[in-house]
């Protein structure tokens, strides 16, 4: 694990359980464990991926890490430039507000993430005025420095989202997130609703803004060659649990865990030439409801062993930085993504 | 019309007359399907590639029309004698005996959020056997029978106690496969498919398209296969239309398409995307622009605007033609004029 | 000089691009109410109804002026009288404007009955803008001017009932009582609703239970026995005025359940939207995200359902003034005046006493059709 130096945030054991309300008055019987026991660690400008199928938690944990929403259990530290690390999750209600200038988020559908009613200026400039960060006159300042730089032309700010494309609005958003100059992004699956053609645009932008304000960026996705074209580190998650975490070279190359090799083998490789054999995992992903003792995917899983029915398997560091939660990640040879 | 050929779409035009102006969603379409083969159809958000799927079956949803244009079938429905024949769905009336036996019987639909395509209200069993029902002569029993034994060649577990259940019942890629699975009861010889896999997850997607591939070569038909996902495609296709503002820019072998583009719009495509591999990490290769508003069509060839290879004065001028490299690759590209 | 010097050369694009440009321009920059707007003209029908609804708000507003007579002014003469005809060339063929004869009594010695006929040895003019009856305008303004006014005779365009009263004045005075009615009982349920949905709708949980069962309690009374008994409950010694207040209420009090479940139902599903999501993050209070976020969004569709729950007012006041249990006479309302045609006799020999449900159902349909077209324009993101 690197130095304290090096982090712009450790997640410690992060837990979001929902309860299950039924009846009339709404009696609790149980709880679905969409983020159980998820610890991993962010480096300053990095750009760390988390991937997973639908239900993997892989949005509860980006929400949560930017406490959008309270965890059940769990610290998020931030290491943050002018301040002493502090968990995110004890801060007040006043500190934070004062913390949302070092963080924001860019969202997966560029329809409904912006406000259609109100224009495109009144859009960006909310975080500014909401965290009241800058003075009146300074504001109109920093939209049109920030529009620049997302590409989004000065002209565009007096129109209103129906005036623009998926492509478009998806910069709007990115200049929304950015015009608090914060350090850190959550981006949950910002390209997935884009055409091919606008998706190439928006990676290059994100690329770019990085190198030029120094970001650190948190990748939600869920397709694994975006993943792997723009992470430098990724984590996989599976029904609310975190299976494996190394550098994005390491992961693809040489994965630890079962999961990551099946999820390697199903990616549709634009190439005719090359000829998918994806891994045939027997049945569907289990309802987070009732998830099966023990790993929770030992079902499916084609190297079952009978302890992976018995014990949670440990999260563990087996290479320099390469965390895997499997009884057999020291022992398997998997086959990874690259041919 | 090819021996070989199931369906020949020729010069197809659907227009939209909406209140703030006609789209022309199909300018001009040529397309063949041949018996047995996976031809997939590709492009970006309102290319048309999904009008193109529902003019087959007339199912265009209103205001559409067809303006002009055949879309012959080979068939045996509707014949005197019980031979086969040419028959032109696009002069068949929308609700026309005929063209509702060729619906599910000749040609059956697969959608992207099997969902909406299957009523809340029956259990699946009822309305996979409904299908068989309206289109087959069997009896009540020997449906069932059937559909048991559909619902368990397309890999749903315990078929004989699932069919009594309900959709909300199912997963996502359960509900998928059952809407395989009483796409093809009835035996038909074209299955269309309308982004089947995007709304799955990516190890379900490869069950999905390993599933597909099992099918055609068991049952024979063939599928016409609508994404915009260009790795799904280079895995089932033979062969590729590339579609762009209603029109087929580039059609060929799905090698050709992956490793010999001739139309910019197709080589920026594959470009785009970003490709697992070991090489060091590189820049995309974007195209400039968004598609336009289909309210302000381009003048010329509809890409000209985008284009990295536009030739003023000429592009946005003259409206490219197929041009053919032989093997059935064409291109619709001024570059080659 | 130097400075006009250096400006460069301006280039003047074409006339026609930059004209379509600016149209393109004022589309992209139009505000929620613009688009609205541009989507409601669309419908035929409910630009028809508008304008209908436009009549019955200048009949309201201008009532004393466009009546010729008080609602409680009487023609002696002429009880039970029909509509009169209105004329304009006299019994020689020669056009002589706009212009109607006296009615007067005549004995007929063949039916032994009084028989109303015009008497036309006189023409009597149609004046525009003339003087007449003073009024006092909503009982504050004082005037004679009138729409228009016969000279020395009357005119009773939809006939008169049993005391001789114009029934057209009459409706006149009606619609401003029946759609006062019904605005300010929309304004009471829109006021209630907004308030008790949007504290369920918030907060949530065991207020939230509460406020629901207390709607389905009041929605699952059937409403014309309600409406019945808390009417009876209105002391009888109360002066009309009074009455006519606490009808109002009464149909304001009753309605605001529709409007409070729409209010809490959007707010939830407003909660989890990604722009609201997103406000939340940039550091906005919830105070700001209620006002700037989510009243906007559904502030059309609270408009269409307070359109669409008028003609529940209107027929409401007319039910249950019509059974006799809302308003009285001297108040006019639709309901009050159709109170007159209550029995199959009337409808046979004075059917004129049917106009005022003419009104009504005119004006709950351009109600409904201007209802249906916000329905579609309410939300104008949508494709």
């Amino acid at each position: 694990m690197p130095g304290d130096d090096q982090l712009l945030l450790e997640v410690k054991n992060l837990k979001k359980y929902f309860p299950i309300r039924r009846g009339a008055f709404g009696t609790v019987k149980k709880t679905v464990k969409a983020v159980d026991r998820v610890s991993f660690f962010i480096k300053k400008g990095e750009t760390f991926g988390l991937v997973g199928e639908s239900g993997s938690g892989k949005t509860t944990t980006g929400r949560l890490i930017l406490r959008a929403m309270e965890p059940t259990e769990g610290e998020v530290i931030y290491h943050l430039e002018d301040r002493e690390p502090f968990d995110l999750m004890k801060l007040s209600k006043k500190e934070l507000w004062e913390f949302r200038r070092y963080s924001q988020m860019i969202f997966q559908d560029p329809y409904s993430s912006l406000n259609p009613r109100m224009t495109v200026r009144d859009i960006v400039a909310e975080p500014l005025i909401a965290t009241k960060a800058l003075q009146k006159e300074a504001v109109t300042q920093r939209i049109r420095e920030t529009a620049k730089k997302c590409q989004v032309s000065i002209e565009f700010l007096r129109r209103y989202p129906h005036a623009f494309s998926g492509g478009q609005r998806q910069r709007i958003g990115i200049a929304r997130a950015l015009v608090l100059n914060p350090p850190f992004i959550v981006c949950d699956e910002p390209v997935s609703a884009l055409d091919v053609s606008i998706q190439a645009q928006i990676l290059n932008l994100l690329n770019d803004l990085q190198e030029e304000l120094d970001l650190t960026y948190l990748f939600i996705a869920h397709d694994l060659s975006v993943v792997e074209h723009i992470c430098d580190r990724v984590g996989v998650m599976y029904l609310g649990r975190l299976f494996e975490m190394a550098t994005t070279r390491d992961l693809f190359f040489s994965p630890r865990h079962p999961y990551t090799e099946a999820l390697m083998s199903a990616i549709p490789a634009a190439d005719p030439s090359i000829i998918m054999e994806p891994i045939k995992l027997t049945g569907e992903i289990p309802s987070p409801i009732n998830p099966p003792e023990g790993c929770s995917f030992h079902p499916r899983c084609r190297y079952a062993q009978p302890i992976c029915s018995q014990s949670i398997p440990e999260w563990k560091e087996y290479s320099p930085e390469h965390f895997a939660a499997c009884h057999f990640a020291g022992e398997l040879e998997l086959k990874g993504a690259f041919k | 019309m090819n021996e070989n050929d199931l369906i020949e779409i020729k010069n197809l035009r659907v227009s939209f007359p909406l209140d703030e102006g006609t789209v022309q969603a199909l300018d001009g379409i040529d397309l063949s399907i041949p018996k047995g083969k996976v031809i997939g159809i590709v492009g970006e958000s309102g290319c048309g590639k999904s009008i193109t799927a529902r003019s087959i079956l007339q199912i265009i949803p209103p205001p559409g029309k067809i303006d002009q244009g055949e879309i012959l079938l080979r068939t045996k429905l509707g014949s005197m004698n019980d031979d086969e024949h040419i028959i032109d769905l696009a002069k068949l009336k929308p609700d026309s005996d005929l063209l509702r036996q060729i619906r599910w019987g000749e040609i059956s639909m697969v959608f992207q959020e099997p969902m909406t395509s299957f009523s809340a209200y029956h259990s699946l069993g009822d309305q996979i056997m409904e299908a068989l029902l309206m289109h087959k002569d069997v009896s009540k029993e020997e449906a069932r029978q059937a559909a048991i034994e559909m619902l368990d060649r397309v890999g749903i577990p315990n078929a004989a106690v699932r069919l009594n259940q309900f959709p909300h019942e199912f997963s996502g890629g359960m509900r998928q496969r059952a809407m395989i699975g009483m796409a093809l009861i009835c035996n038909p010889s074209m299955l269309i498919a309308d982004e089947p896999t995007t709304s799955l997850d990516v190890t379900i997607q490869a069950q999905m398209l390993d599933l597909m591939k099992d099918l055609r070569r068991d049952f024979g038909s063939s599928i016409m296969f609508i994404t915009h996902n260009l790795g799904v495609i280079a895995q089932i296709a033979d062969e590729v239309s590339i579609m762009y503002l209603g029109k087929i820019v580039e059609q060929g072998t799905t090698m050709d398409i992956f490793h010999d583009q001739k139309h910019p719009y197709t080589s920026s495509l594959v470009e785009a995307i970003p490709k697992i591999s070991d090489a060091r990490k590189k820049r995309l290769t974007t195209i400039r622009g968004s598609v336009p508003s289909p309210f302000e069509r381009p003048s010329g060839c509809p890409f000209h605007n985008r284009c990295p290879k536009m030739m003023p004065g000429v592009c946005d001028v003259k409206v490219p033609t197929p041009i053919d490299f032989g093997n059935g690759h064409k291109a619709a590209c001024l570059l080659y004029e | 000089m130097s400075a006009l010097n250096s400006t460069p050369p301006v280039e003047i694009p074409d006339l026609e691009e930059q004209t379509m440009d600016r149209a393109k321009e004022s589309f992209y920059t139009a505000t929620q109410f613009q688009l609205m707007w541009l989507k409601f003209r669309r419908h035929k029908l409910a630009i028809i109804g508008m304008f209908v609804l436009a009549l019955f708000l200048i009949a309201m507003l201008f009532a004393e002026f466009l009546a010729p007579y008080g609602s409680q002014s009487r023609d002696a003469d002429y009880l039970f009288g029909k509509p009169q005809s209105i004329h304009f060339f006299d019994d020689d063929g020669n056009f002589r404007g706009m212009f109607v004869y006296s009615v007067i009594s005549q004995f007929n010695i063949d039916t032994m009955q009084v028989d109303l006929v015009e008497d036309r040895s006189e023409i009597r003019p149609v004046n525009f803008f003339a003087k007449g009856e003073p009024y006092k305008m909503w009982g504050l303004i004082k005037g004679d001017l009138h729409l228009f006014h016969v000279e020395d005779a009357f005119i009773h365009l939809f006939g008169t009932d049993s005391l001789g009263r114009d029934v057209y004045s009459r409706v006149i005075f009606g619609t401003r009582t029946s759609l006062s009615i019904g605005f300010i009982g929309v304004i009471i349920s829109f006021i209630l609703g907004l308030a008790i949905g949007g504290v369920s709708g918030y907060f949530g949980g065991l207020i939230d239970d509460i406020v629901q069962r207390m709607i389905e309690f009041i929605r699952s009374i059937p409403t014309l026995p309600l409406w019945m008994s808390l009417a009876a409950i209105l002391p009888k010694e109360w002066s009309p005025l009074r009455v006519y207040f606490a009808v109002t209420v009464l149909l304001g009090f009753l309605s605001w359940t529709t409007l409070a479940r729409r209010v809490r139902g959007k707010l939830i599903s407003m909660r989890e939207e990604d722009f609201v999501f997103a406000a939340r993050i940039a550091g906005s209070s919830d105070a700001r995200i209620i006002w700037r976020h989510m009243i906007p969004a559904f502030l059309s569709y609270i408009i269409v359902d307070l359109t669409v729950s008028f003609p529940a007012m209107i027929l409401g006041e007319t039910t249950l003034s019509f059974i006799g249990l809302g308003l009285r006479e001297p108040v006019v309302s639709w309901g009050v005046l159709l109170q007159a045609s209550q029995n199959i006799k009337a409808i046979e020999q004075h059917p004129w006493l049917f106009f005022p449900a003419i009104f009504v159902v005119i004006s709950v349909l351009a109600f409904s059709l201007v209802g249906d077209g916000m329905r579609d324009a309410a939300d104008p993101y949508s494709h």
